[in-house]
């Protein structure tokens, strides 16, 4: 634990170091280079909560800080009437996506979860730090935007997750194995990300993969696929930027496992309809995004996801 | 440069925390010659709903019941792992009842070799063998039925099924009542055993309880294979129904048959009974 509070201290001090250089090495930092990280991030990056979309960015490097909340309703008991109990989970998490050298930056995220559900025994709540995720990305492809109608960028990373958020067997006795900080494992992640502009106009494309291990309780939860495309829309104005932006998100979970045995009906997947807006003014930008499934199956249908809501405040570097 | 050497740097004091732990400990296997406790937890159900005694609902002979008692017994357990072997539990020990009103689900087994288990077998009633063996030999497992009223006399020995309440029929005025007695007598034996096959393997351990958790369907005792109304069987005074002997207990052994179904298995050191 002490290892991860001095790396944590360590990467953050560096990022305050590093800003008061930033501008004259990265004039370009208002490129309106939309980064929308869609790591699994939220609710312990657990079957029914990963992926978290969201969060485009006015800036291609920042520091900042999110909150999400997401709103589930799950069945607790087997049979066809038993009672749907509410799930809330929390987070804030302080984030940034940071140059390293030319085409190369590095995106960290260390949520804090905070959960509630009050099933028939009682309320549970559980908070603490969830798991922190590092990533390396690298731009495969971009071409400069003065000269063309179209511009392109294409970044690739991969990244890893580690179990600082507390995995707690205990929770898994009920329906929704999702209710934990973290999945207690090391995970892996790759993304691709996919940016189009033309003029005003412009389209995100994202895609990600995190491979789960078996964390030391047994229990490994399912590979998740995470999914995005996003329209968004430059409106410029003399002391801001505007940026209004719409699409569909979506998360393909595996199995869970537990002793190498597959878990019934723990796969599933989601389908999200979202929008949202970013404020941007000076070196700050604020954004707000809601997500609403448009069709689901998590869980056998015994967890249903009913909202997501992200604030996010964040600081150009 | 100075800039990026010294995001190199917080990348690289980042990276040494992903080199430190790994959990290579293998709690998985079986140590020969220990033993370890199992849990069945009977979720009583009907017809796909939770049982709440009390609470109506019409079964597909379109008669309307509200349950106010479901008691039954549970015997002979065998728990038998993928390659086919049994384990037996000690019969003396193997007889339990699960009553809805008393609040009594769940069935506790000590003394279990340690292993993976994939099936369970138990039997609904009581075998003629050991009801044989004479009511001293099991008086207290008798007396435990009898305050559960799973009894007639002993002559007549153990009801292993009651299932009793009031029920609405287009075929009959009012609301009556209904008695399901199901047993054995000297001429039938209707003790029936069910093997059911676990969704993932119950794993006993010294420090690990498998909860193998039952869904049990109360709507099959008279709307299963065999369809058995009601009504059909109102005794003369027209003031209610009360089964409890002959053919309609042979085809109610038959439907509970399929009045039991793995739902799930919890494992590992933090299994408890629940929902």
């Amino acid at each position: 634990m002490k290892n991860y509070i001095i790396g944590i201290l360590l990467l953050v001090s560096q990022m305050f170091y590093a800003k008061t250089e930033k501008d004259t090495l990265y004039p370009n930092f208002r490129q309106y280079m939309f980064e929308f990280e869609d790591f699994c991030d939220a609710c312990g990056c657990s079957a029914s909560g990963g992926g978290m979309g969201f969060s485009s960015m006015l800036d291609q490097n920042f520091v900042g800080i999110r909150y999400m909340y997401q709103s589930y309703s799950s069945r607790e008991g087997i049979f066809n009437n038993s009672p749907w109990i509410d799930e809330n989970f929390n987070t804030i998490q302080v984030w940034a996506r940071i140059p390293v050298a030319k085409n190369i930056q590095v995106s960290a995220l260390m949520p804090y979860h905070f959960n509630s559900r009050t099933p028939s025994t009682g309320k549970q709540s559980i908070d603490g730090i969830g798991d922190i995720t590092v990533l390396g990305f690298y731009t495969v492809y971009q071409n400069k935007a003065d000269t063309l109608a179209f511009t392109h960028t294409l970044q690739a990373g991969a990244g890893v997750k580690a179990p600082t958020g507390t995995y707690n067997s205990a929770n898994n006795g009920s329906v929704n194995p999702s209710f934990q900080l973290g999945t207690g494992s090391w995970d892996y992640l790759l993304a691709a990300e996919y940016v189009v502009k033309h003029k005003q106009w412009g389209f995100n494309a994202m895609l990600n993969y995190v491979f789960k291990t078996e964390n030391n309780e047994n229990y490994q939860f399912g590979d998740q696929f995470n999914y995005a495309g996003t329209f968004f829309y430059v409106i410029e104005k003399q002391k801001f930027t505007l940026v209004p932006q719409a699409g569909l998100a979506g998360e393909v979970y595996a199995s869970n496992r537990q002793y190498g045995e597959d878990v019934p009906n723990t796969k599933g997947d989601i389908l999200f309809g979202r929008g949202g807006f970013e404020v941007g003014m000076n070196k700050f930008s604020f954004g707000v995004n809601g997500m609403l499934p448009i069709n689901q199956n998590l869980t056998g249908g015994k967890v249903e996801a009913n909202y997501r809501l992200a604030l996010n405040l964040n600081y150009s570097l | 440069m100075k800039f990026q050497l010294k995001n190199t740097i917080a990348v690289l004091a980042f990276t040494t925390l992903f080199v430190s732990c790994s959990n290579d400990d293998d709690s998985s296997s079986v140590v020969e010659g220990t033993t370890g406790d199992v849990e069945l937890y009977f979720d009583n159900g009907v017809a796909g709903d939770a049982l709440i005694l009390g609470n109506t609902y019409t079964n597909s002979n379109n008669e309307s019941l509200t349950i106010n008692r479901l008691n039954y017994i549970v015997s002979n357990i065998v728990l038998i792992k993928e390659d086919g072997t049994e384990f037996t539990y000690p019969k003396e020990e193997s007889y339990f009842v699960i009553s809805e009103e008393g609040d009594l689900l769940t069935v506790h087994l000590e003394g279990v070799p340690a292993g993976d288990y994939t099936k369970v077998k138990f039997g609904i009633g009581v075998d003629e063998q050991r009801y044989l063996q004479g009511e001293s030999e099991q008086q207290s497992f008798w007396d435990l039925a009898a305050q559960y009223n799973l009894t007639w006399t002993w002559s007549t020995g153990y009801r292993f099924i009651n299932f009793e309440g009031t029920y609405t029929s287009p075929a009959v005025e009012g609301e009556k009542t209904f008695q399901v007695h199901q047993g054995s007598n000297s001429a039938i034996d209707n003790y029936r055993e069910v093997t059911l096959t676990l969704p993932t393997t119950a794993r006993v351990r010294e420090d690990e309880m498998p909860n193998i958790h039952l869904k049990t369907d109360a709507n099959v005792i008279l709307d299963g294979v065999n369809k058995i109304k009601l009504a059909d069987n109102i005794n003369e005074a027209q003031t209610g129904t009360a089964i409890m002997g002959g053919e309609n207990l042979i085809s109610i052994a038959e439907n509970t048959l399929q009045m039991f179904a793995v739902d799930h298995v919890h494992n590992g050191s933090h299994t408890g009974h629940g929902e």
